[in-house]
C-alpha cells in the first residue's frame, strides 16, 4: 500500500514538474512572433490604440513642415509592428501581459520644437520608451533627454557618425540603423569592384550631410584610393531648384553622383536630372523610392543609381521572402500606398521595431537598467540577417546591402519598371564596421 | 560653344528661370502690400494650394493646361472670399495702428489653416507632376541643351509681366488701382468704388500665386513645406525691391535668381552668405528697399 502511495506521489509530482516545464519552456501566450497577425485589417491611417496600463512608446518625428512625410511613414511602420503584437495579446512585463500604445510627439524637424515635444511626451504623457528620429540634429536631443530622464531611446533614422562618438554617447540610447560611416565603407567597397572612378559628392549641408561627405573621402581614400572627387557641394536642405547644381555636376565629367539627400530632396534631385535629359547614375540610401522612380519620363533616368542600405527587398533568404510576401500582398493593390515591396528604410525599420519589442519580452521588464543589459551585445535574427548591439557605443553592427536599379525590374511595380536588380550584394560587417569611436571602451 | 561658355549661359537661364518664376510670387505679394498696406502671410501659401490644386485637376482630367486655368481661378476666388469676408471686415473695427498686427496675425491663421488642410486632404507624402507632353525634352543649340519647360516658365512670366503691365499702366482700372495705392481715401473721394479695386487687387495677387503654384509644380515636388520654401525668397524680394514696387519686384528677383545660380557655381559655401550679405547691405543703405519710396 505504501508502495502504491509513493508511486502516485511521485508521477503527482513528475506530472506537475511536466506541465510547469512545458509551460516554461514553450510559453505560447506570453510571447509574441513577428508576422503573425492578419495584415489585412491593418490601416495606419486608422490605427487606434490601447490606452490604461500599456507600454507607452512615444513616436519622435517630424508631423507637420517639410519632412512630415517622415513622420508618417514612421508611423505606419511602427504601427504595422504593433499592431502585429497588439494582435498577439501584446507583451509580458512584470507579470502582466500588456498592449503598446504609441503616442506621437512632433518635432517639426526643428530643435526648438522637438526638445518641448519631447520633454511633453516624457513629463506629461509619461511613455516608457521612445523611438525616432529624422534629422541628426533632432536625434541629438533625444540622445540628451533619453540620459537626462532615463528613458530608453531607439534611433532608427539617424545616421550622423557624431551620435554615438564619446561625446554624445550614453547608456540609455541604442542606435539599430547605420551610420554615414557604415553607409559611406560599403559604396567605397562596392565601387573598389567597379570601374567607376569619377564621384561627385553632393549632399544636404547640415550635420548629417556633411558627415556623409566627410565618411566617403575616408572610405575612398581606403578602398578606391584611385577614385577622382571631381566636385563636392552641399545643398540647403529642402532646395528648391536643382538646375544649378546640376549644370555644375554636368560641367565636372563625373561618372557617379554621390549623394544622401533623404526625400523630398532626393526626389526633386531625381526629378530636375530628368528634365535636363542628365542620365549619371546617383548612389545613397534614398534612391530607391518607388515613388519617385515611376514619374522619370526619361527611358535611361535612374538606371545605374546605386542603394546602400542595411535592408533591402532583394536580399535572398527565406525569412525575407515570406517578410516580401505578406508586405506585398497587403500592399500591391492598395491606391492609398504606393510602395508594394518592403525597400530598403521601409523594411529595415519594421525590422529594429521587433527588435525593439523583443529586447524588452526578453528583459520582461519596462525597468531601462534591465532593458540595457538584455540589449547590450544582444544579436537578432532580422529579414535580411543578423544584428547585433555592440556594447561600446550602442552601435547595431550589420552587413549591408549594394544594389543598382535596372529596368525592367521584377521589384518594380507592375514588374515592367525602374527597380531593384534581381538580387542584392551583401558588403559583410567586417568590411563596413569602424571600431568602436575613441574614447569608449 | 566651349565648355565654359555653355556653363555661363546654362547657369544665367537657370537664374533666369527661377527669377521670374520668383516674381510671379512676389508681384502679388507686394501688390497686395502696395495698396491695402497687409503683409500677406498666407500668399505663398496660395501658391502652395495652386499646386495642390493643379495636381488634383491633373489627376481628374489628365490635362495640365487645365490645370494652369483652373487652379489660378480656383485660388483667386479664395482669396477674394479671404480679403471680402475677413480682411474687409476686420479694417471695419477701426482699430487704428494695432490693425496691422491684426491683419497680420489673421494672414498668419489662413496660412496654418491652408498647411493643415493640405495635409488633411492630401497627405503628406510629396506629390509629383509630370511635365507636360509637349514641353518635356530639351532644346539643343550648339552643343547646349536645355529643358523646354524652364524656357517656358520664362515665357510665361515675361507674358504676365506684359500683361500687368499693360492692365496696369494702359487701362482705366489700372488707372484706378494706381490711384487707390498712391491715395485710397482722395480716390474714394472722387468717386471710385475703391473697396472693390481693392478686392480686384487682392484677386489678382492671388492669382499670380496661383499661376506660380501650378507653373512651379512639375519642377518641384508638390508637398505641405512648399509654401515655406518660397515664403522666405519672396519676402526677400519684396523687401529688398521695396514695398509696393512692382519694378523693385522684378529686378531684385532677377538679381536673387542670377546670384543663387552662379553664387552655387563659383562659390558654392557662400552662396547663402552672398544673398543674405546682399539684403543687409540693401536695407542698411536703402532701409524701404531699392525701389520703395516713402509714404
Amino acid at each position: 500500500m505504501k508502495l502504491v502511495r509513493a508511486i502516485c506521489t511521485s508521477l503527482r509530482f513528475l506530472g506537475l514538474v511536466f506541465i510547469v516545464g512545458v509551460g516554461l519552456h514553450a510559453s505560447p501566450v506570453f510571447s509574441f512572433t513577428p508576422l503573425q497577425a492578419d495584415f489585412s485589417t491593418y490601416e495606419a491611417k486608422k490605427q487606434v490604440f490601447p490606452t490604461g496600463d500599456t507600454i507607452k512608446v512615444g513616436l519622435f518625428e517630424p508631423f507637420s513642415g517639410q519632412s512630415a512625410s517622415a513622420g508618417e511613414i514612421s508611423y505606419w511602420l511602427l504601427g504595422w509592428v504593433v499592431h502585429d503584437i497588439n494582435s498577439q495579446g501584446g507583451i509580458l512585463v512584470d507579470g502582466k501581459m500588456k498592449k503598446i500604445q504609441v503616442i506621437k510627439a512632433d518635432t517639426a524637424t526643428q530643435p526648438v520644437v522637438a526638445k518641448r515635444a519631447l520633454q511633453r511626451l516624457i513629463l506629461n504623457d509619461k511613455v516608457d520608451l521612445f523611438v525616432g528620429t529624422a534629422g541628426s540634429h533632432i536625434a541629438i536631443i533625444g540622445n540628451q533627454l533619453a540620459k537626462k530622464y532615463k528613458k530608453i531611446f531607439l534611433n532608427y533614422s539617424s545616421y550622423s557618425v557624431h551620435l554615438m562618438d564619446a561625446q554624445n554617447f550614453n547608456k540609455y540610447t541604442f542606435r539599430a540603423c547605420s551610420t554615414t560611416d557604415i553607409n559611406a565603407r560599403a559604396l567605397a567597397y562596392y565601387f573598389s569592384k567597379t570601374p567607376i572612378r569619377k564621384f561627385y559628392i553632393l549632399c544636404q549641408d547640415y550635420s548629417y550631410g556633411q558627415d556623409f561627405g566627410k565618411s566617403i573621402k575616408r572610405a575612398m581614400d581606403e578602398f578606391v584610393p584611385d577614385a577622382d572627387i571631381v566636385g563636392e557641394v552641399y545643398h540647403p536642405l529642402w532646395l528648391k531648384d536643382f538646375a544649378p547644381y546640376l549644370s555644375k555636376v554636368q560641367a565636372s565629367g563625373a561618372e557617379m553622383i554621390i549623394s544622401s539627400d533623404w526625400p523630398p530632396d532626393s526626389w526633386n534631385l531625381m526629378l530636375a536630372m530628368d528634365q535636363m535629359g542628365m542620365t549619371i547614375p546617383v548612389s545613397g540610401q534614398f534612391f530607391d523610392d518607388p515613388r519617385m522612380s515611376q514619374n522619370l519620363k526619361n527611358k535611361k533616368a535612374g538606371i545605374g543609381n546605386t542603394v546602400v542600405n542595411f535592408h533591402l527587398c532583394n536580399v535572398t533568404n527565406e525569412k525575407n521572402s515570406r517578410f516580401n510576401k505578406i508586405f506585398h500582398d497587403r500592399y500591391q493593390n492598395d491606391p492609398e500606398v504606393q510602395i508594394d515591396w518592403p525597400t530598403g528604410v521601409i523594411g529595415g525599420v519594421i525590422g529594429h521595431f521587433y527588435w525593439l519589442f523583443d529586447v524588452i519580452q526578453r528583459a520582461g521588464t519596462l525597468d531601462p537598467d534591465k532593458i540595457i543589459a538584455t540589449w547590450e551585445g544582444d544579436t537578432y535574427e532580422t529579414f535580411s540577417g543578423t544584428l547585433s548591439m555592440r556594447k561600446c557605443d550602442h552601435q547595431a553592427v550589420m552587413d549591408m546591402f549594394v544594389s543598382t536599379l535596372v529596368s525592367p525590374s521584377k521589384w518594380s511595380k507592375g514588374g515592367d519598371r525602374l527597380g531593384y536588380q534581381d538580387e542584392a550584394i551583401r558588403i559583410p560587417s567586417s568590411i563596413v564596421m569602424s571600431p568602436c569611436p575613441e574614447g569608449l571602451e | 560653344m566651349d565648355s565654359m561658355t555653355i556653363m555661363m549661359i546654362t547657369q544665367g537661364i537657370h537664374g533666369l528661370a527661377y527669377g521670374m518664376l520668383l516674381f510671379l510670387v512676389a508681384s502679388g505679394f507686394t501688390l497686395i502690400f502696395g495698396m491695402m498696406g497687409i503683409l500677406n502671410i498666407a500668399h505663398a501659401s496660395f501658391f502652395m494650394l495652386a499646386a495642390y490644386v493643379g495636381f488634383q485637376v491633373i489627376q481628374w482630367s489628365g490635362s495640365f493646361w487645365l490645370a494652369l486655368i483652373v487652379a489660378p481661378i480656383v485660388i483667386t476666388v479664395v482669396g477674394i472670399v479671404m480679403e471680402r469676408v475677413m480682411l474687409r471686415r476686420l479694417r471695419k473695427f477701426k482699430l487704428g495702428k494695432a490693425a496691422v498686427l491684426f491683419e497680420l496675425m489673421l494672414t498668419v491663421g489662413v496660412m496654418v489653416c491652408i498647411e493643415e488642410a493640405v495635409k488633411n486632404l492630401w497627405g503628406t507624402d510629396p506629390q509629383i507632376v509630370n511635365v507636360p507632353a509637349l514641353l518635356g525634352g530639351l532644346l539643343r543649340y550648339q552643343g547646349m541643351q536645355y529643358p523646354i519647360y524652364r524656357m517656358f516658365i520664362i515665357v510665361l512670366s515675361c507674358a504676365i509681366l506684359l500683361l500687368l503691365g499693360l492692365v496696369l499702366y494702359k487701362t482705366r482700372l489700372g488707372n484706378f488701382v494706381r490711384a487707390a495705392v498712391q491715395d485710397a481715401e482722395m480716390t474714394g473721394a472722387l468717386g471710385v468704388n475703391v473697396p472693390l479695386v481693392f478686392s480686384f487687387v487682392f484677386g489678382l495677387g492671388t492669382w499670380l500665386a496661383g499661376v506660380a503654384g501650378v507653373a512651379a509644380a512639375p519642377m518641384l515636388t508638390v508637398f505641405p513645406g512648399l509654401a515655406n520654401q518660397m515664403m522666405l525668397d519672396s519676402f526677400i524680394v519684396v523687401a529688398l525691391g521695396g514695398f509696393g514696387s512692382l519694378l523693385g519686384a522684378f529686378v531684385i528677383s532677377m538679381l536673387l535668381g542670377e546670384l543663387t545660380a552662379f553664387g552655387i557655381q563659383f562659390l558654392p559655401g557662400y552662396s547663402t552668405i552672398i544673398l543674405f550679405g546682399f539684403m543687409v547691405l540693401v536695407l542698411t543703405f536703402r532701409p524701404l528697399g531699392l525701389f520703395g519710396e516713402r509714404e
